[in-house]
């Protein structure tokens, strides 16, 4: 081969020129601001874990005054009526949800997709029904659904999502997380709801849906270790999407230990919790009695607006009872 | 204002000159950390803690007519850092995105991953940067003499690999 068919074959590699200044750009700055890391800080951070997984059993769950709020605010409130809806608001806000009108109707139901987003962390679709939907034994009304048809390999590919009463019908909200390494930038999510109130059916849809442009900071020296149980913490990255920041991390421990890694505790600089959505398993590998977990956690607001600085810990239980426990550790936050 | 004024102004701590000399290579740089690493996302990686690392360490830069070959020495180091980890969180899905990405480009790609780590680098500096053999040298801090032998030796099994000398599966090995 010569020099000119290689550069020539090489120079079909496509550039995302915007990517790339900014990549240079948040270099520079990261460079710019660098800082020796404050030394850790000792304490306890209260753990956020019951809380979250509240969050993530279901959609139905609502914080009081937050749904009172919302419900008094028009349209929107029909669809984000719940805490963990905080994204699709927010967006909704910026004029950064897609509107769509796909409709598919069975045994006398109607249901259309009005809207959808991706923060870049985040997807989330909006939806109506019209038709006679049967309230389930405790009083509430339900859909069930299923993305990418249902495959296992997905989490909550089949899930249960609250539905609200409304003048004209119903309206509810699906959101979920992408926990795959690489976050696509475009796809068509193929989405069936399979059961309305208390019939069976079949809806189906091919929702499209964009990433809105998600901005990622590279994290150096954001590690910490349990000496004794040879658990280690290692940050990797912090994406910010438009109301949404997902902080990639990954743990390491012995093979044999009987650890459990469950999730990242945030918290601002003083300790106080900052609640998160989700946080899932990227990939998991073993390698010469170590496990590595990549995981990504998303936490429902842009924290670099409101933070220059957090501190994280995992939340790693020995034998599903014992915390293990750790000095958190600070992130400084780039803007 | 040319390259060396920029270097020296970015010495001086000013960030924009540098973010100007970056972006005048820019292409360059992402195009040489892709055949790297082999997708968008850890190409954009690469060149972001290139920026990273090469303004927090500029002041270290003795000669500024050597500034790109610096620059090139540190996105390398960057890219294998991103490959080192990789050896150890490969997955299947990111194999899946190369071959999407970019079929023309794949068979270049293929042949170049399995050329010895230090073929790899005399390759690319010398077919894709136009490096001269005392540059490549510099940049790989090895002797001139050494780099031709790299450069001969590289040739010959990209070629091999690229007309289907060796047969699947088969790597080269020195």
């Amino acid at each position: 081969m010569d020099k000119h068919t290689f550069r020539e074959r090489v120079d079909k590699i496509d550039i995302p020129d915007a990517d790339v200044l900014q990549a240079i750009k948040i270099g520079v700055n990261r460079a710019k601001s660098a800082q020796i890391l404050p030394s850790r800080k000792k304490g306890k951070i209260v753990t956020s874990l019951v809380i979250a997984a509240s969050l993530l059993l279901t959609s139905s769950f609502v914080v009081p005054s937050f749904s009172h709020a919302l419900a008094d605010t028009p349209f929107i409130g029909d669809f984000y009526n719940s805490f963990n809806k905080m994204i699709g608001r927010n967006l909704e806000k910026q004029n950064l949800v897609t509107k769509l009108n796909q409709t598919a109707t069975d045994r006398g139901i109607d249901v259309k997709i009005n809207g959808a987003y991706y923060d870049g962390n985040v997807i989330g679709f909006n939806f109506n029904i019209n038709g006679s939907v049967l309230k389930s034994s405790d009083e509430r009304y339900y859909a069930k659904y299923k993305l990418f048809e249902g495959n296992p390999l997905i989490n909550d590919s089949i899930e249960i999502t609250e539905i609200s009463k409304t003048k004209n019908g119903f309206s509810g909200n699906i959101q979920f997380y992408n926990f795959s390494k690489e976050l696509s930038k475009d796809m068509d999510i193929p989405l069936s709801f399979i059961k309305i109130g208390e019939k069976e059916g079949q809806w189906d849809f091919n929702v499209p849906i964009q990433q809105i442009h998600a901005t990622k900071f590279l994290v150096k020296n954001v590690k910490g270790k349990n000496e004794k149980e040879n658990v280690s913490i290692n940050v990797t990255s912090i994406m910010n999407g438009k109301a949404s920041t997902a902080i990639n991390y990954q743990v390491s421990y012995p093979i044999n230990r009987n650890l459990q890694v469950h999730a990242l505790e945030v918290s601002d600089e003083n300790g106080k919790d900052i609640p998160m959505l989700s946080d899932g398993v990227i990939q998991k590998k073993e390698k010469n009695s170590t496990v590595t977990v990549e995981r990504r956690i998303v936490i429902p607001q842009v924290l670099n607006e409101t933070y220059s600085k957090i501190l994280v810990k995992p939340f790693v239980l020995q034998n599903n009872t014992n915390e293990v426990d750790f000095s958190p550790v600070a992130i400084n936050l780039e803007k | 204002m040319d390259d060396i004024q920029l270097v020296k102004l970015a010495k001086e701590g000013d960030a924009n000159a540098f973010e100007q000399l970056l972006a005048k290579y820019s292409e360059q740089l992402y195009r040489t950390a892709y055949i790297y690493v082999g997708n968008r996302e850890d190409a954009l990686d690469v060149v972001q803690e290139t920026a990273y690392q090469s303004f927090g360490s500029i002041g270290k830069l003795k000669n500024e007519a050597y500034f790109l070959t610096w620059l090139t020495r540190i996105l390398i180091n960057c890219a294998n850092a991103v490959l080192k980890k990789r050896q150890i969180h490969e997955s299947i899905d990111e194999v899946t995105l190369l071959v999407k990405e970019n079929t023309n480009y794949i068979e270049v790609k293929e042949a170049v991953d399995q050329l010895q780590e230090n073929y790899q680098t005399a390759i690319i500096l010398f077919y894709y940067h136009d490096l001269s053999i005392k540059h490549i040298a510099k940049t790989m801090e090895i002797p001139e003499n050494t780099v031709k032998t790299y450069l001969s030796r590289g040739r010959k099994h990209l070629k091999k690999l690229i007309e289907g000398g060796f047969t699947n599966g088969q790597t080269y090995i020195s």
